[in-house]
């Protein structure tokens, strides 16, 4: 599984103006909507649920939210670099300002598994985030995401 | 989080100053300006005067960034509406609103809060909730405070070491080692102001109250073992006839064990109304705090006696004066909780505090992870939580001896597949277990992460 796989350049974003783990939800599902044209709402609705039952913020200021959606037919990430960290609920407590959203289809099998451990694989690396943090341009942000996995390997 | 409540009354009231201590970001809405300056006075939030249904209003407090309205005013409509605004206009993710009409409960139309119509996701009647809770304490006898987890399967229950308590001045472990087959475990004790999770080693008090969790068809053994050898109630009296007492009365209506129920009230009209629409409860108009109305009502002869009239220093006297009068239980209704410590010393055996049910019903949502029922304890000092351990929880898999509970915690019952295990030290917890535990409020957190599911929970 690659990054190339799952993000396009269209779906990652930096610089995102949000004030709270609601906003960043919210403004994350919309663009999953134009993306995908399923309804913003019901995609809100999952990532929420999903947050529910325990915060996806895996520490070290990253959040990966998730979740399935029936009218998929494909997995979708979505990358977001928020202006500014905010809280998260994160296991570590530390706010959060990298944001990698999953959604994958109802029949997603093990595919989903694996597309989770490559994304939290690749937030593991320090230099990733640093570099990822102080990306100039969302075109920079893409180009690093899907930037050959030798490069990174931390 | 980011919290709204509509409505600046008591149950607001005692809503906010939880979610405050909880250090939750908590806004307040009523129209009510001396209500508003109030709580602004008392607690660290931020108050607006204005209508709690309005959309301005709720723009104003901040309903875009809420993830938690709470819709406690008077009026049911109210409510309504706020949660309904809530949704529609803010996507306010979860929304909490009191609904007292029994209309709107009904269970025909129940279709009614639901996501694609009103969407209310927990509906709370404070009223009802109190109204419950005495009829559990009516059916626990020795009890000061007995909450069902799992389904009723096990019960949560507070009862004072007596005087003449078999076990007063015993370690925790000896009565382990002395009631080998009792499913019950002691898993916290209020000892004057402080309220810890013992150690076997620990002596038990005369005077301590303790906190046990086990097995329903186990409880009275326990509380025999406490010293409480109280008797079923067969006669009661209940002081005042609003919403609370009428409930009690009519469930205790329908039971078959056919409970004598007397009604005090002091209004006239509304002694009309609930005679009327009860039907074997005898109804007395007068006031609770006339010797000859309590005499009248039988309270020298009765098993229990309820003060749940909305007057907190009426609900204190009359208990008092039917004490007095032979009474040997008394349950009396405080809204303050100030009185709290006083009454204790005053002999009343049990109060009930209308907010601890109803924060308890909020906190259980607003935890993370897979929680199934929650019970604030003492203002909330601590709490009990039910949650199902997934694979991935720490406490799955490995014999009780081997987990390591920090301290402040302790588990009071697993539930598997509708039996309650007997707990040894050899026990293992297994994935899709139900297990109640207790936490001091500084661990609550800790035991979140008990019942938290895992990042790779799609």
């Amino acid at each position: 599984m690659d990054l190339s796989d799952l993000v396009r350049p269209t779906t990652v974003v930096g610089g995102l103006k949000v004030s709270s783990k609601k906003q960043v939800l919210q403004d994350l599902s919309e663009r999953v909507a134009r993306e995908t044209g399923v309804e913003a709402r019901r995609i809100f609705e999952v990532l929420n649920e999903r947050e529910r039952l325990g915060s996806t913020g895996v520490g070290h200021g990253v959040a990966i939210p998730h979740g399935k959606l029936a009218e998929l037919d494909r997995l979708h990430g979505f990358f977001a670099r928020l202006d500014r960290p905010v809280d998260f609920d994160a296991i570590d407590d530390e706010p959060v300002d990298l944001v990698f959203v999953l959604l994958v289809p109802d029949n997603a099998g093990a595919e989903h598994l694996k597309a989770l451990a490559r994304v939290s694989r690749l937030f593991r690396s320090r230099e990733m985030r640093d570099r990822l943090r102080t990306a100039e341009t969302s075109e920079a942000l893409y180009a690093l995401l899907v930037e050959p996995l030798a490069s990174h390997a931390a | 989080m980011k919290v709204i409540i509509c409505g600046a009354g008591k149950v607001g009231h005692g809503i906010a100053r939880q979610l405050v201590a909880e250090g939750n970001d908590v806004t307040v809405i009523d129209w009510r300006a001396e209500l508003i300056r109030e709580i602004q006075e008392t607690l660290d939030l931020r108050g607006i005067v204005g209508h709690g249904a309005h959309p301005d209003v709720l723009d104003r407090a901040g309903a875009g960034e809420a993830e938690l309205l709470i819709a406690v005013t008077y009026s049911d409509e109210v409510n309504m509406v706020a949660a309904q605004i809530g949704h529609s206009l803010f996507s306010v993710p979860l929304k909490i609103a009191r609904v007292r009409a029994q209309s709107y409960l009904n269970p025909i139309w129940r279709n009614l809060f639901t996501r694609d119509h009103m969407p209310i996701d927990v509906i709370i009647s404070p009223e009802v909730e109190v109204g419950r809770s005495v009829i559990r304490r009516l059916e626990v006898p020795g009890a000061f405070e007995s909450i069902d987890f799992a389904g009723g399967l096990v019960q949560l229950v507070g009862a004072r070491i007596g005087a003449g308590s078999p076990v007063a001045g015993s370690q925790i472990k000896q009565i382990r080692e002395l009631f080998p087959d009792l499913s019950t475990r002691i898993v916290a004790i209020a000892r004057g102001e402080r309220v810890f999770v013992p150690d076997p080693t620990d002596q038990m008090l005369e005077g301590d109250d303790a906190y046990f969790v086990g097995a329903r068809g186990h409880v009275p053994r326990m509380l025999e073992i406490f010293g409480h050898e109280e008797h079923q109630t067969r006669r009661v009296v209940i002081l005042g006839g609003g919403n609370i007492g009428l409930y009690v009365a009519r469930e205790l209506e329908k039971r078959e064990s056919r409970i004598k129920v007397r009604l005090v009230e002091v209004e006239k009209s509304r002694a009309e109304e609930a005679a009327e629409e009860l039907e074997r409860t005898v109804v007395l108009h007068g006031s609770g705090l006339d010797q000859e109305i309590l005499d009248e009502a039988g309270v020298a002869e009765t098993e229990a006696f309820l003060a749940v009239t909305n007057d907190d220093k009426v609900n204190i006297l009359s208990s008092l004066m039917a004490k007095n009068m032979g009474a040997p239980r008394v349950i009396t209704l405080l809204n303050n909780q100030d009185y709290a410590g006083l009454v204790a010393t005053l002999g009343i055996d049990a109060w009930l505090d209308p907010r601890a049910t109803t924060v308890s019903t909020i906190l259980q949502h607003i935890r993370r992870g897979r929680i199934k029922a929650l019970h604030s304890i003492r203002g909330g000092v601590g709490e009990v939580i039910e949650g199902e351990a997934l694979q991935t929880s720490p406490l799955v898999g490995r014999p009780l001896h081997e987990v390591d509970l920090p301290a402040g915690v302790a588990i009071g019952a697993v539930v598997r597949d509708e039996h309650v295990l007997l707990l040894t030290p050899e026990t293992v917890i297994e994935p899709k277990d139900h297990v109640v535990m207790f936490a001091e409020r500084a661990m609550v957190r800790r035991v979140e992460q008990y019942f938290r599911v895992g990042l790779e929970y799609f």
